[in-house]
């Protein structure tokens, strides 16, 4: 199975690369039969990749250890869905995973368009191609999960090796939101290919208009999407596995999935303003490069090992090769940028400073100074050995302190710009738009510092919340009683209709709802209480509201690994809440890792979260640490009202709607015959 | 009672009643400096936030900075030992200090040029004239020849 495996790699990368050269030849020669014949390759290059993590899987799952990563990664008693994880649970079969999303994302992209923009999907099957022929290299070549252990005898020949017992899965992984977490964060990252492509192809092509940009807007928005859930999921996973408190530790990988988040957000802005003036278009090809350079360099930072970092993979060979293929990606797309400047041409005037279209522009900036800051934070360690020869740490408190104050300024954004106009925006509508948000901020905020609040960032969190939730109630109480004079129906129906009608400026509210939530969320950090004690049998713990009693302690046996857990009574304010039973696990497989399990009792005001730490040095009795962490619960729930929102913004048009904007456009019209292409 | 004795008698006093903040003072300072430091076990994390029992490098690092601030040595004293012995990596954060000024002030200074800019890219829009009124853009080689066909048979036919 491991050669076929083998050779269904082999295949997708020689498929890829004819796609490659077809197209690029079937363009130059207008020949659509040879554009057709590299995009069926394309579609072959994703059966076979699809082959590929398929038998991968049948190894995993049979336990076939003389495959080097089913060894590495599983052992016998791994359950099942465990096993299947274990394909992203290494460096080598976590690139298969890559290159499985990277076709799948390509073959529906092409399959999507086979009838449509014509003379663009050439380019874009090339660059989609191209970039799916790089990463297969580096899977055959540098990091094959199809690689069979071998033993080197004392004579020096090798023979096979078949090991009784896999190392296992890393314990940390072993965690429902991990089985999920790296394949959405994978599309996440992978997604931006698309857009991309079409913005590579809208320049080679000089097809700089509307089309490409309305096109690639749900392939957008769906990555932007997934990338968010996979950080979410991710943080969610920190929080309950690894044990210390947080779900957001600034971890250079983390922040390497957060860039392209960051930059594809100021896009999904910034193209707006494309969509509607015809303005920003050299900035919102670069955005999209950049993204899309993002995510690769997202990957060579978790696979390079030029920074440190618990989520990344042993160091790889695969760092210069990444960086090549970005440097060569950024001079292509900066090239065709500064070639096609004269089609890329504003095709209106600002109308005004103060207007929608310039509160755009300052969220894009802060959008990209976000992602700078965090960037230069990320590199600076690799820029201080550089320069200085000095090996520093660039941990929370740099981000914590560099991110906040612009994270805030950004929130208010959020507020701002929805309360200006297109074109301009007199200063009476803004006079009127802004009374009732102020209002209701200042409030917010003398109320808060009444009661007692004196951290200046948590005050001036909960005020910007309160502004941007009342500039969003206003902007739907506004709509909704128009809508409702108008039409006669009443204000809830009037709600549904007019986010209906309008799905991506009221959808689009509707996340910035949840960017709210997740930032009370967030803001409830500068709150957390934590206490470590040792606790023998009958003795508490107090925090805050809470105590904890030490009731019991157990051990135990599991195939996978050995337990220790205590049982301890959870009082709030002298009542009995719950009986907590945080645990402590010992793997019996690889490095046999410790990991603790967390106890959690979360309610929307705040979390109990328990550690047992372990028995303490002494033999005194058990150490155990907790946290009140306030709000936590608000981070989960705004990324859920985040996902609803995308939902609605990606709702289908009406038909009607839809070919009446396809043919306001000009564009080809879209064929329903395969026979009507020449 | 002697000037000597009352005074020794008063500043017991005083020691007696603010010991226990003293002892509330000095947790604080250890939060700080524990803050302020990275554990080197390769989690990365603040040594408050490492939670590896027996860590190999937070647990002595803590022990450190409790038997230090006992001895009356200030945070920044501490800090400034600890990086004298193992290198500017034991910080959590890069100093105010030298080339380690530029993490901190790279992104602000980035941010306010960045608004300076925009604010000039802006108000530069509001004034240059639209690409409606502006020459269409050159035409490519690829497409050229056939635009002058085209008109070739138009201006035979007509």
């Amino acid at each position: 199975m491991s050669e076929f495996g083998n050779f269904c790699l082999l295949l997708a990368f020689c498929l890829a690369l004819y796609g490659l050269f077809a197209s690029l030849i079937g363009a130059a020669a207008r020949q659509h039969r040879i554009v057709r014949s590299a995009e069926r390759a394309a579609l072959g290059a994703g059966v076979s990749i699809a082959l590929a993590v398929g038998s991968l899987i049948y190894l995993l799952l049979t336990s076939d250890f003389s495959v080097a990563h089913v060894a590495s990664t599983t052992n016998r008693d791994l359950p099942a869905y465990y096993k299947i994880a274990a394909l992203w649970g290494g460096h080598d079969g976590s690139m298969v995973l890559w290159c499985f999303v990277t076709a799948l994302f390509s073959c529906i992209a092409i399959y999507q368009n086979r009838y449509r923009y014509r003379d663009m999907m050439p380019y874009v099957v090339a660059v989609l191609m191209a970039n799916l022929a790089f990463f297969l290299c580096l899977n055959l070549f540098f990091a094959n999960p199809f690689n069979q252990l071998v033993q080197v005898n004392a004579d020096g020949t090798m023979e096979k090796f078949l090991p009784r017992d896999g190392r296992g899965l890393n314990p940390s992984l072993q965690y429902w939101a991990m089985v999920i977490h790296p394949p959405i964060l994978y599309h996440g990252f992978i997604g931006f290919v698309v857009p991309f492509a079409f913005a590579i192809a809208a320049l080679v092509t000089r097809q700089l208009g509307d089309a490409w940009i309305r096109t690639i807007r749900r392939w957008t928005l769906v990555p932007w999407l997934l990338l968010g859930v996979g950080l979410i999921l991710g943080g969610k996973w920190a929080y309950v596995e690894l044990g210390w408190g947080g779900y957001w530790g600034w971890d250079p990988v983390e922040n390497s999935s957060l860039m392209p988040w960051l930059t594809a957000t100021a896009f999904l802005h910034s193209v707006i303003v494309q969509e509607r003036k015809g303005m920003l278009k050299v900035w919102n090809v670069l955005l999209i490069t950049i993204t899309f350079l993002l995510g690769i360099f997202g990957t060579f930072i978790t696979r390079s090992g030029i920074v440190g970092s618990v989520h990344a993979f042993a160091e790889s060979s695969l760092g210069p090769f990444l960086v090549g293929y970005m440097s060569v990606m950024l001079c292509i797309s900066l090239y065709l940028i500064l070639d096609r400047l004269p089609y890329l041409k504003s095709e209106h005037k600002l109308d005004s400073v103060v207007s929608r279209e310039s509160a755009f522009l300052f969220n894009n900036l802060v959008l990209l100074i976000a992602c700078f800051s965090i960037f230069w934070g990320v590199m600076f360690p690799v820029f201080s050995e550089w320069v200085r020869g000095t090996k520093m740490t660039v941990g929370p408190p740099f981000f914590n302190n560099v991110n906040i104050p612009i994270g805030l300024f950004l929130l208010f954004l959020t507020g701002v710009g929805p309360l200006f106009a297109w074109r301009k925006t007199s200063l009476e509508s803004l006079k009127k738009a802004f009374v009732w948000p102020v209002a209701f901020s200042l409030v917010a905020a003398v109320a808060l510092v009444a009661a007692g609040m004196r951290s200046f960032y948590a005050v001036m969190s909960f005020t910007l919340c309160v502004f941007v939730v009342a500039t969003i109630v206003q902007e739907f109480y506004k709509g909704a009683s128009v809508r409702s004079r108008n039409t006669g129906e009443g204000m809830g129906a009037a709600l549904v209709n007019l986010t209906l009608r309008n799905k991506r400026r009221y959808g689009g509210y509707i996340v910035h709802f949840g960017v709210v939530v997740i930032f009370v969320g967030l803001t409830g950090n500068a709150f957390n209480q934590e206490a470590m004690q040792t606790l023998q049998r009958g003795q508490s713990l107090e925090l805050g509201r809470y105590s904890l009693k030490l009731m019991d302690y157990a051990e135990g046996d599991d195939p996978n690994y050995a337990w220790a857990r205590l049982t301890l009574e959870a009082y709030q304010d002298g009542k009995l809440l719950k009986v907590m039973r945080p645990e402590k696990r010992a793997y019996k497989f690889g490095d046999q890792q410790t990991t603790t399990e967390v106890e959690l009792h979360s309610t929307p005001r705040e979390d109990l979260y328990v550690i047992y730490v372990g028995p303490a040095n002494d033999g005194s009795g058990h150490e155990v640490k907790v946290f009140v962490n306030p709000l936590v619960f608000w981070v989960w729930a705004g990324t859920i009202v985040l996902i609803l929102g995308t939902f609605v913004t990606l709702l289908p048009d009406r038909k009607g709607a839809f070919a009446t904007q396809q043919a306001t456009l000009g564009e080809a019209p879209v064929l329903d015959e395969p026979a009507q292409i020449k | 009672m002697s000037p000597r004795l009352r005074t020794a008698l008063l500043l017991g006093a005083l020691v007696w009643i603010v010991s226990p903040l003293r002892g509330d003072e000095r947790e604080k300072e250890y939060r700080e400096a524990a803050s302020k430091m990275a554990c080197q076990c390769g989690c990365r994390e603040q040594l408050t936030v490492c939670g590896m029992q027996n860590c190999h490098s937070a647990t002595p690092m803590r022990a450190e900075i409790r038997a230090q601030l006992a001895q009356g040595k200030s945070v920044d004293e501490i800090l400034a030992g600890f990086v004298a012995r193992m290198g500017k990596q034991v910080l959590a954060a890069p100093t105010f200090k030298g080339f380690d000024l530029a993490a901190w002030i790279a992104p602000f200074a980035l941010l306010i040029a960045g608004l300076i800019v925009v604010s000039w890219i802006a108000v530069r829009m509001t004034r240059q004239p639209s690409a409606a009124g502006a020459p269409a853009p050159p035409v490519s080689a690829a497409v050229d020849p056939r635009v002058e066909a085209e008109l070739r048979d138009f201006e035979e036919e007509s």
